[in-house]
């Protein structure tokens, strides 16, 4: 299918390639890269794999075929052809049949596989899918077409072609997102396009109420997708870009993914077709919610400093966000964009900062030698003073009261846990601090310059924690639990001890009444060089 | 409190309807779950002492919590439409485990109407799939109605993971609706059964139930699945329903075969052996292989049932003949 007249088809995927004067090319549609001798010996090939099929279906008669009246090809066509035809694009496109609730555009911002979701099977399939291309050149070849005399007959063939053709460019677009890359995006976008295209000669000619009305949630998707790439292009480029004027079309996009998702719903068109779209479409709305949720920290943190991508990429690999779900991201960068201009003094936060309990308290943790003779003597070789953030909730339950008679009476307090890495065992009780909570939450100041650790966990992963920890106390009943929506910040100390065994590290938060775990310290670091770097 | 007031709240006697509504707390619902059955029979006891004292706005609120409670720790469903229509006269009543938080009462009434439907799903046979579609759209109605509250009575009675907010209901009924119109479409009309599939599916994604959207994923693809029957060559849609694959020599040469003459070459699978038949062709198979070998496994049981007759007789014969020889030696022995 290579140069027929004007026209350069990829051997590849077999779309029609712009004109150009060079004789090596890279396809528009699917990126592989093709010479012009490539194009025309896989024609040859295709023409004749057609001829020989042809020949199998009519025999000796194939060649004489051009003398054959228009109502013996028309019963040729509807006996030998089409039944023929209609099965194997069946049979081609049965294992593809759920790509619909799948997202079709990945943005630069990686997140988990929803769970219960495979592979994307227009990528999974991908090799199954571009040898569509054989079936595409049967359809569409003079030899065949030639005996679809009806408009019937011809509608049908057209319709089975234009299956074909948009499993291609669906194909297309989800391989060439998955580069994340300025040009794989252009190439999606050129493929939606084609798509659209497609759409618009379906929708003139559809006359059924529920197609119509599925066929234009169908467009707007499209339309929707072709703008999602037009962002990512952007995003993705090395220059510095402004995200919340950027988000801001995302929540834009948002809005209209949600209609296309209802218009499709509310079609009346085959539920087992519109359903799982509307789960894809759904999917592709909260990846831009997501995206939208980095541009806006990318803002706040980095500004223009760098590019987008290398800030996905840095942040990514300190916050781990890759493995999380969609909607639980953007929970986790609001914590970390907190705590980062909190470190810069961008911004007040809540904080318990008193650290007069550090001396005596590293101190007490050195090792002494018991009755001047055993044990090992340390030496304070130096204190860390830093901050961790924490979640606050407040719990209200029952409990046990009196000895001789029990009755049951109501209390409330405060939950508290460390943010860095939090765990049900480490969630405390409001007896251990005191009223310092309170003064903290009602006098929120800055720390600029404080070295802060970074925080890991989401108010949503809080709640169940604190709910597991409240359910498992001892004598605590009926609990319910508020997680506040803003973390505070406790004040942490790592004491560096020596002896002659070697060196020991202790750590301690609010004089030892809040567990915390001696990574801590490294997460301080990690904060210490995301300022530094989106600075 | 003095202790003489102590000894009237430990025993419940001298105490004031009111004292007793709040002793069903503070003796029951406050010391956790475990005591919730004991709190039943002390809002009863706080009822009846409150219609003694003419207070109706308290027997109605201490009879609402004893079903509630009842229903809570008991599973026990009978209450449930005494308990709406007591809860219809009252404005707010006390949160689950506590005694000063308090919910509207409306809400949940209406989370106990639409509990009250979802049991008429347990007199329906796992098969009744018309009638079980119909009771599913009828939870789903009136979950649709309290669409956005969380759930509160879930957490404590539940067969499900669905426990926290009725949206997720919403969705699990709809799916389940949906689920069943297309096992009952099944046998009449594949395209229908995927089609109903389809909507199964996006309902359990919505509510993230992964057993759910497992089964109805797997269950679609195979719906929509058409393969051509080896025997009668017809075209089936509906793996596993209305198509199997049946083991079977399959040769390169046959496969080779089937594509020269064009035909579907999806119904021999080399690499497994197998081949498709229709269900009707299958069935007509097997039944026939049933048969044969029903039949020849009743010729052999006659036939070794004959051959065990004659055995049996012989040893008869044989036990009998000993028989008389010991009789014969008995004889002889008493003569000597």
């Amino acid at each position: 299918m290579a140069a027929v007249g004007v026209q350069v088809h990829c051997p590849f995927c077999n779309a029609v390639q712009s004109r150009r004067d060079d004789k090596d090319y890279v396809c528009d549609f699917c990126l592989q890269a093709f010479s012009l001798v490539e194009a025309d010996k896989e024609e040859s090939r295709l023409i004749g794999e057609i001829k020989s099929w042809i020949e199998q279906k009519l025999g000796a008669a194939a060649s004489t075929m051009g003398n054959v009246d228009s109502s013996s090809r028309s019963f040729i066509f509807q006996q030998k052809i089409l039944p023929e035809l209609r099965r194997d694009v069946d049979r081609a496109t049965e294992i593809m049949g759920s790509h619909g609730q799948h997202a079709l555009v990945q943005t630069p911002v990686r997140a988990a596989v929803p769970s219960g979701q495979g592979p994307h099977p227009l990528v999974a399939y991908r090799q199954e899918i571009l040898a569509l291309k054989n079936l595409r050149a049967r359809l569409s070849s003079q030899q065949v077409t030639s005996f679809a005399i009806g408009e019937d007959e011809k509608s049908q063939i057209e319709a089975m072609d234009r299956k074909l053709s948009d499993l291609l460019h669906l194909s297309n677009v989800a391989d060439a997102v998955a580069t994340v890359r300025v040009a794989g995006y252009t190439a999606a976008r050129r493929n939606l396009d084609a798509l659209l295209e497609s759409l618009r000669k379906q929708l003139a000619g559809v006359r059924d109420a529920a197609v119509a009305a599925f066929l234009a949630g169908v467009k707007k998707r499209y339309e929707c997708l072709s703008e999602l790439c037009r962002i990512c292009e952007e995003v993705v480029s090395p220059n510095p870009i402004s995200g919340t004027t950027v988000a801001e079309r995302l929540d834009r996009l948002v809005a209209t993914f949600g209609e296309a998702a209802h218009e499709i719903e509310a079609s009346n068109h085959s539920p087992a077709d519109a359903m799982p779209l509307v789960i894809g479409v759904n999917q592709e709305s909260a990846s831009c919610r997501a995206l939208a949720h980095w541009l806006r920290t990318y803002d706040a943190v980095a500004g223009s400093r760098l590019p987008f991508t290398d800030f996905v990429a840095e942040v990514e690999a300190v916050m781990g966000t890759a493995a999380m779900a969609l909607d639980e991201t953007g929970d986790l960068l609001k914590a970390f964009a907190f705590v980062v201009r909190v470190a810069r003094g961008e911004i007040a936060i809540a904080a318990v900062d008193d650290f007069s309990w550090v001396d005596q308290w590293a101190e007490n943790a050195r090792g002494k030698k018991s009755l001047g003779l055993f044990g090992t003597a340390e030496e304070i070789a130096g204190v860390e003073k830093f901050f961790v953030a924490a979640w606050i909730a407040d719990v209200s339950y029952s409990q046990s009261s009196g000895t001789v008679f029990k009755d049951g009476v109501e209390g409330k307090s405060v939950l508290l846990v460390e943010a860095s890495a939090p765990e049900a065992a480490k969630v405390v009780f409001q007896e251990g601090f005191g009223n310092a909570l309170d003064s903290a939450a009602t006098a929120p100041r800055t720390f600029g310059g404080s070295a802060i650790a970074l925080p890991r966990s989401t108010a949503a992963r809080a709640q169940s924690l604190f709910l597991g920890a409240a359910r498992g106390k001892q004598g605590i009943l009926n609990p319910r639990v508020q997680v506040r929506p803003e973390l505070i910040l406790l004040p942490v100390a790592l004491a560096h001890f020596t002896s002659k065994k070697g060196k020991r590290d202790v750590i301690a938060c609010l004089a030892g009444r809040v567990p915390i775990a001696i990574s801590a310290s490294a997460d301080v670091e990690a904060t210490r060089q995301l300022v530094r770097r989106f600075s | 409190m003095g202790f003489l007031d102590s000894i009237k709240k430990a025993t419940g006697i001298g105490l004031a309807p009111a004292e007793h509504y709040q002793r069903a707390f503070e003796k029951g619902i406050l010391l956790g779950p475990a005591k919730f059955a004991e709190a039943v029979g002390l809002f009863e006891t706080a009822a009846k002492k409150a219609a003694d004292a003419g207070d109706s706005a308290l027997q109605a609120r201490a009879l609402a919590n004893a079903h509630l409670y009842r229903f809570i720790s008991g599973k026990d469903f009978k209450p449930l439409a005494e308990l709406c229509g007591l809860l219809s006269g009252l404005t707010e009543v006390e949160q689950i485990g506590s005694r000063t938080e308090t919910m509207p009462a409306q809400a949940l009434c209406d989370e106990l109407a639409a509990r009250i439907i979802e049991t008429q799903l347990d007199a329906l046979g796992a098969d009744d799939h018309g009638a079980r579609a119909s009771a599913h759209i009828a939870a789903a109605n009136a979950f649709k109605k309290i669409f956005s509250s969380q759930l509160v009575t879930y957490r404590y009675v539940s067969n499900d993971s669905h426990v926290d907010a009725a949206q997720a209901r919403f969705f699990l009924h709809q799916g389940m609706a949906a689920w069943n119109q297309a096992a009952d479409a099944i046998l009449t009309n594949p395209e229908t059964a995927a089609e109903n599939m389809g909507k199964a599916l996006a309902a359990f994604r919505q509510c993230r139930d992964e057993q759910w959207i497992g089964r109805s994923q797997s269950w679609l693809e195979s719906c929509r699945i058409r393969r051509t029957c080896w025997m009668c060559h017809r075209e089936s849609q509906g793996a596993g329903v209305h198509f199997k694959v049946y083991p079977a020599v399959v040769t390169p040469y046959v496969v080779a075969l089937v594509m020269k003459l064009g035909q579907d070459a999806t119904m021999l699978d080399l690499a497994h052996r197998q081949v498709v038949l229709c269900t009707t062709c299958g069935s007509a198979v097997e039944q026939q292989a049933d048969y044969f070998a029903t039949l020849r496994a009743k010729q052999v049981h006659d036939e070794l049932t004959a051959a065990l007759h004659s055995l049996e007789q012989r040893i008869v014969a044989a036990v009998q003949q000993l028989d008389n020889r010991l009789s014969s030696v008995e004889r002889l022995s008493h003569h000597h």
